[in-house]
């Protein structure tokens, strides 16, 4: 137990030594949040007496879940492979494992303390309204996206073989997401052709599933984004089985 | 039951494609002893250590580590090894201390942190960035890691490439001291004089194939019996002629300069000048060495490309 501690802490270390995870997993949630917030923020939104800001927060909580599965977790594992130090790892008591459980484990943590800093910024700036249900199931729903993801991030993993190569393929599949998910923009807005894609992309429901919840609608409706995710959880694990590997 | 054999290699096998990286090598390293793996770059030596370490299976044979199976018992055995790897491995923005102190949980027996720290002399670079360090502190490092668990059975692989003739110096006093504490040393090299000042006994691998082992010395004269002759290269000079010289075995031949390979240096020598001025040509720089490692091997792969 104290040997998975060890190494809970060292990744901590590790990553808030890394300025460039910093700013994506801590920075760039509250850059998007200003920017598209003070434009669109106080519209009103798809409900009666709702804000377009109040979209805006749970959707952005989803993003970091995106963004800390295909950047950080992918990245990180790159890394770990070609520094060499899992190599060194397989000669110790430690199991393999371990190094998945701990970089899952900053994965959640990440994805809290991004949940907080966006719903406190909002507050702040909004007073947007907080109820201790919705704050509940929010939190409920991104841990259950957090199984699809964070497998995604796994299998990409497997596909660079350095860092550089790494951040490559997460731009090539966060920038997309997040557009054609309607996270950045309302989906309202989109041209027809973009929306008919966008209902392709599994983060689109996800995005969905998290905004209902957050907007205090009941749990029943969202039947279909469950499946979607439970689906893409499936999908993203065997690639994750297929792809991932501990060496070059 | 504590034996006196440290690890046992029984016919073990190892195959990358259609290529035999390790073909049947058998072998027993004894407690306590400087055991050296020798060999030209792309031998096997790399494969065959990383086998005795459990990081690769073998596809044949049966080796045991310790007095267990490294198949069944590969976590006991992981508890009483430790390894120096050819690469650095480390994460370059991680402290020293740090990285120390996260190996050290992940072993049941501890070693005394403080007194690898002084043995290494690590003290100064504890707080430093990993990235920072020089080629030999960063050597330090991952020998401290492989001495973290207070292991019986060390295996290093190829501890002093890279480094400077300093730390070089310095790595092989450490290896020494280490089997001074009991410890067996398991150690790859393609540096013969390594080898040969370190080793109790040492095995020659060559493509897969263990061609020879012993100690150095027993190499040396049972083997070495040849002397090297070393000139200045000239154009005109006939390697058929050089090769036909009475006592010649073998001719090596550089940019700059011509060894030959002799039974025999001084009459081999008094035959050379005679070939020169039948030749017209002038022999400079002309150096004789008795036989070292090098030569024993050298040797002994010229005989095995024959048969």
């Amino acid at each position: 137990m104290n040997a998975y501690f060890r190494l809970m802490i060292f990744d901590l270390r590790l990553y808030m030594r890394d300025w460039l995870t910093i700013f994506w997993t801590l920075v760039y949630p509250i850059l998007m949040l200003l920017i598209f917030g003070l434009i669109f923020g106080d519209n009103p939104g798809i409900k009666e007496g709702t804000r377009y800001i109040d979209y805006y927060v749970p959707a952005l909580c989803a993003m970091n879940v995106m963004s800390v599965a295909v950047f950080t977790l992918n990245i990180n594992m790159v890394t770990y492979r070609d520094s060499g130090i899992l190599r060194r790892f397989r000669v110790t008591p430690i199991r393999k494992s371990a190094v998945l459980a701990s970089q899952s484990v900053q994965g959640l943590l990440l994805i809290l303390l991004g949940a907080i800093e966006i719903i406190g910024v909002a507050k702040l700036v909004w007073n947007i309204h907080i109820s201790p249900m919705s704050l509940i199931l929010l939190i409920v729903s991104l841990l259950f996206g957090c199984i699809g993801f964070f497998s995604l991030g796994f299998a990409l993993s497997g596909l660079s073989n350095t860092p550089g190569a790494a951040s490559g393929i997460a731009m090539a599949i966060f920038f997309p997401f997040l557009f054609l998910s309607g996270i950045a923009m309302p989906l309202e807005i989109f041209p027809n052709f973009l929306q008919r894609i966008s209902e392709w992309i599994p983060m689109t429901y996800f995005v969905q599933a998290v905004q209902s919840v957050w907007m205090g609608e009941s749990i029943q409706t969202l039947g279909l984004e469950a499946m979607v995710l439970a689906i893409f959880a499936v999908v993203c694990g065997v690639l994750a089985f297929v792809l991932f590997k501990w060496e070059h | 039951m504590e034996q006196a054999i440290a690890i046992h290699l029984d016919n073990v096998r190892k195959q990358y494609g259609t290529k035999l990286a390790v073909d049947g090598i058998s072998l027993q390293v004894s407690k306590g002893e400087i055991f050296g793996i020798v060999g030209p770059n792309g031998a096997g030596k790399t494969t065959l250590i990383e086998m005795m370490e459990g990081l690769r299976p073998a596809d044949g044979g049966h080796i045991t580590v310790l007095g267990q199976d490294i198949r069944k018992q590969r976590e006991q055995i992981q508890q009483r090894i430790g390894v120096l790897f050819q690469s650095t491995s480390i994460p370059g923005k991680t402290k020293v201390r740090e990285v120390l102190s996260l190996f050290a949980s992940f072993y049941d027996r501890k070693a005394n942190v403080d007194e690898i720290i002084r043995f290494l002399g690590l003290h100064d670079k504890l707080h430093a960035m990993y990235k920072s360090l020089s080629g030999g502190w960063k050597q330090r490092v991952s020998l401290a890691l492989a001495l973290i668990n207070d292991p019986d059975i060390i295996f290093l692989d190829e501890p002093s490439m890279g480094l400077d003739p300093n730390a070089r110096s310095d790595m092989w006093d450490m290896i020494l001291h280490l089997r001074q504490e009991g410890r067996t040393i398991i150690v790859t090299t393609h540096y013969m004089e390594e080898a040969e000042a370190l080793c109790d006994r040492v095995a020659m691998i060559h493509s897969g194939k263990l061609i020879a082992m012993d100690t150095p010395q027993n190499l040396i004269s049972q083997l070495g019996k040849t002397q090297r002759v070393t000139f200045k290269k000239v154009e005109q000079c006939n390697p058929a002629s050089l090769e036909a010289l009475p006592h010649v075995v073998n001719i090596e031949s550089t940019p700059t300069s011509v060894v030959l390979h002799t039974g025999n240096a001084d009459e081999t020598v008094q035959y050379l000048y005679q070939l020169a001025a039948e030749e017209q040509w002038k022999i400079q720089e002309l150096k004789i060495d008795s036989a070292t490692m090098s030569d024993v091997f050298i040797e002994l792969t010229v005989q095995g490309g024959m048969k």
